[in-house]
């Protein structure tokens, strides 16, 4: 981050800086201009920071109280302390715009058993219909992080019990193949799931009368998500690309794959972000057009960092 | 005793990041776990790690341990076996020792925690003391096919739990509470699973007898009927047809199993004082053991049932070619062809075996793919953190938690 002031509104609070120890200010450049960020110390008294809120009112910034020496700006809870701070400064929604930081996420899991299993493709289908969504979406998914490295795992767990137990290796490469990253919603993901083995059974009616050996039953569980922000916080692209290059790849996860699908965001943080925050709408789009699905978790990383670093350089 | 920092060079400071954000959200909780042995067996040796590196934390962990005599635990390992399927004879008199130790432990076991965590059937009565604090059953048994009489037995307790806990999806049960899968883990750090320098894998071999020009087939398990011991000695008899190998069957006993001693003799009898058969009895040898599996050529752990099998997950750590039933979690810790072979049977184990002896490069492509499977899936780090999650889901019922 820089610390160089280059604008008269900065200035002006370098000069307030020197006479009273409010903690730090950062500007940040980027394509849009520059936005400036103050860290209060977390007893600055509230009509200091009224006069520096006025002197940056042209200024798009971020006001926050420093809560400790690591404490990055603008988590949920010094959001809190921001708008208390702000009521009545006229000029404050103008200084902060949400969208412009991306706070970054991880989610992890946890299997929730239901007790529901299948022995054959027909109470597999039943189930499949009525289970909840957090099964389908447990299903479609563990595999991703179950198997972070390269694995000749198959993309769902369906298509891995039809082909390797009940030996249906057309219904098996037909579940296989359903392209996961065309569907916005778990709903139309298990829609799209039950026609393929529907439709298959119709031209098969064979396939009912396979059924899995004791101990090699269909056993449903679902996914529990338990979403957290971690203490790192993008401004820009450059600081994305460092941030993406160390943070685990739960978080990559949970933005690429559970943002868009379980969320139903319609896209990938990623993209929504520096569509909206850095008006890189070329490079959001080329995020968007990846199948993240045919990478490794690691190999997506290095997908990423390598879009957006590139991006940065031209 | 290892702490948290210690784990960073192996799975790297942002998994232990991700434990501290999920930490934070249980400060103020008491965990107390319960179970009924604090030396041997895998649930005590897991318990002796977690404990301390929960509390460092930041999440208040206590261990209790409830006593029991020689009746009861008796009776406790006949529950072990019915619940694995094995026929047992179970009569009322077994369940007034098992009611009645339990009564006692009532009596003296001060349930404090917010959250109580029990392990296995043998303190599962306890929960007839709950009160407004969370109780969780954790069973690290294959209750895939048990007998009904002692599941039912067992039922009137589980059902007053508020989740269950199980190591494998094949384990659970239609249950009126929630059950979650937890598959159990390994601690890279220990003495049994830390790396060991040549000298020291040489010596143990020496010690024992076991000479390096040989291969050397290893199952390290506790004498179990249910780990076929026997069944290895066959596998070992066919292999040694075609090629010339040694078998070492290694293990300690744990306090709550009387039977270990009786299936030890059988083995000894079984072996017929073949020179290339070494039994090893070695009670909490840790770093023996840890040798004895590095200096291996090809590990075998032809479990006709588990709770998870944890001496899989440990070969593959140290990326030994593995060759295992594909019984209780098992499967979950080898992808067949791909970290390991799976096997149905004696005879398949031993094909199986001569296929990993007679290539070694593909037995050492093998043991690599498990190494990072082990990695990604079953050491100490992720089991906390399971463990934590699982604390979290006690006071939230949805599907998506977010915390702000």
């Amino acid at each position: 981050m820089k610390t160089t002031a280059k604008s008269p509104n900065t200035r002006a609070i370098a000069t307030l800086r020197q006479s009273t120890d409010i903690g730090e200010i950062i500007i940040h450049h980027n394509k849009a201009g520059f936005r400036c960020q103050i860290l209060f110390g977390s007893n600055s008294p509230l009509d200091f920071i009224k006069v520096i809120c006025n002197h940056i009112k042209n200024c798009r910034g971020k006001i926050s109280r420093r809560k400790s020496e690591k404490v990055a700006i603008a988590n949920s809870a010094e959001k809190q302390i921001y708008f208390r701070l702000s009521a009545g400064i006229e000029t404050m929604p103008e200084l902060t715009n949400e969208t412009e930081l991306f706070r970054l996420h991880t989610s992890l899991h946890l299997s929730e058993l239901t007790g529901s299993k299948a022995s054959n493709i027909t109470e597999l289908l039943e189930l499949i219909k009525t289970v909840s969504g957090s099964c389908i979406y447990q299903h479609t998914h563990r595999f991703l992080q179950l198997h972070q490295y390269l694995s000749p795992e198959p993309p769902n767990d369906f298509a891995y019990w039809v082909s390797n137990i009940l030996g249906e290796t057309e219904l098996g490469e037909k579940l296989a193949s359903i392209d996961v990253v065309h569907f916005s919603t778990i709903r139309s993901l298990r829609e799209n799931i039950v026609d393929t083995i529907e439709e298959h059974l119709k031209n098969n009616p064979l396939t009912k009368l396979k059924f899995a050996h004791t101990g090699a039953e269909f056993h449903f569980m679902k996914s529990v998500s338990f979403i957290f922000p971690t203490n790192h916080v993008a401004h820009d692209l450059r600081e994305l690309a460092d941030i993406l290059k160390k943070i685990t790849i739960d978080s990559i996860y949970f933005h690429m794959f559970e943002a868009r699908l379980r969320l139903e965001k319609g896209d990938n943080d990623f993209s929504i972000w520096i569509r909206t925050a850095t008006g890189n709408k070329e490079l959001a789009d080329k995020i968007s057009r990846l199948d993240p699905y045919t990478y490794t978790m690691e190999d997506l990383r290095k997908r990423l960092i390598n879009l957006i670093e590139r991006s940065i350089r031209t | 005793m290892a702490r948290l920092h210690d784990y960073v060079p192996i799975v790297g400071q942002p998994i232990i990041d991700d434990l501290k954000l999920v930490a934070e959200k249980l400060k103020g909780k008491i965990v107390q776990h319960i179970n009924s042995t604090a030396v041997g067996g895998g649930v005590a040796e897991i318990l002796n790690r977690m404990v301390p590196l929960l509390t460092e934390l930041g999440v208040d962990s206590r261990w209790d341990v409830v006593k029991g005599g020689e009746e009861f635990f008796w009776v406790t390992k006949k529950f072990h076996n019915a619940l694995h399927g094995k026929h047992e004879e179970i009569t009322q008199h077994d369940f007034d020792i098992f009611m009645e130790t339990s009564r006692i432990s009532m009596e003296q076991l001060d349930t404090y925690g917010d959250i109580i965590f029990v392990h296995d059937p043998q303190p599962i009565a306890l929960v007839n003391k709950k009160s407004a604090n969370k109780w969780i059953w954790r069973c690290h048994i294959d209750i895939s096919n048990p007998n009904q009489i002692v599941w039912e037995y067992l039922r009137s307790f589980i059902d007053k739990y508020d989740a269950a806990v199980f190591s494998a999806p094949s384990f659970s049960q239609n249950l009126p509470i929630r059950q979650f899968l937890i598959p159990p883990s390994i601690d890279p750090l220990s003495d049994k699973n830390k790396d060991l320098p040549q000298e020291f894998i040489k010596s143990v071999l020496e010690k024992y007898g076991i000479v390096e020009n040989k291969p050397i087939i290893t199952q390290i398990s506790r004498f179990d009927r249910l780990k076929d011991p026997a069944g290895v000695i066959e596998v070992f008899r066919e292999v040694k047809q075609h090629i010339d190998c040694q078998l070492v069957l290694a293990g300690g006993t744990a306090a709550d199993d009387p039977e270990a001693i009786e299936v030890l003799e059988e083995v000894r009898e079984k072996a017929q004082h073949n020179p290339d058969i070494h039994i090893l009895l070695m009670p909490h040898n840790d770093l023996e053991v840890n040798a004895l599996q590095r200096g291996s050529t090809v590990i075998i752990q032809k479990s006709i049932k588990e709770g998870f099998g944890l001496t899989v997950a440990e070969a593959l750590w140290k990326a030994k070619p593995v060759v295992a039933s594909a019984v209780g979690g098992i499967p979950l810790q080898i992808t067949h062809k791909y970290s390991g072979l799976l096997c149905h049977t004696t005879q398949g184990a031993a094909f199986a075996v001569k296929q990993l002896l007679n290539a070694p490069e593909y037995a050492k492509k093998l043991g690599e793919n498990g190494r990072e499977h082990i990695r990604n899936n079953f050491l100490l780090t992720r089991h906390l953190r399971d463990y934590m999650l699982m604390f979290l889901s006690l006071y939230h019922t949805e599907s998506v938690i977010n915390f702000k």
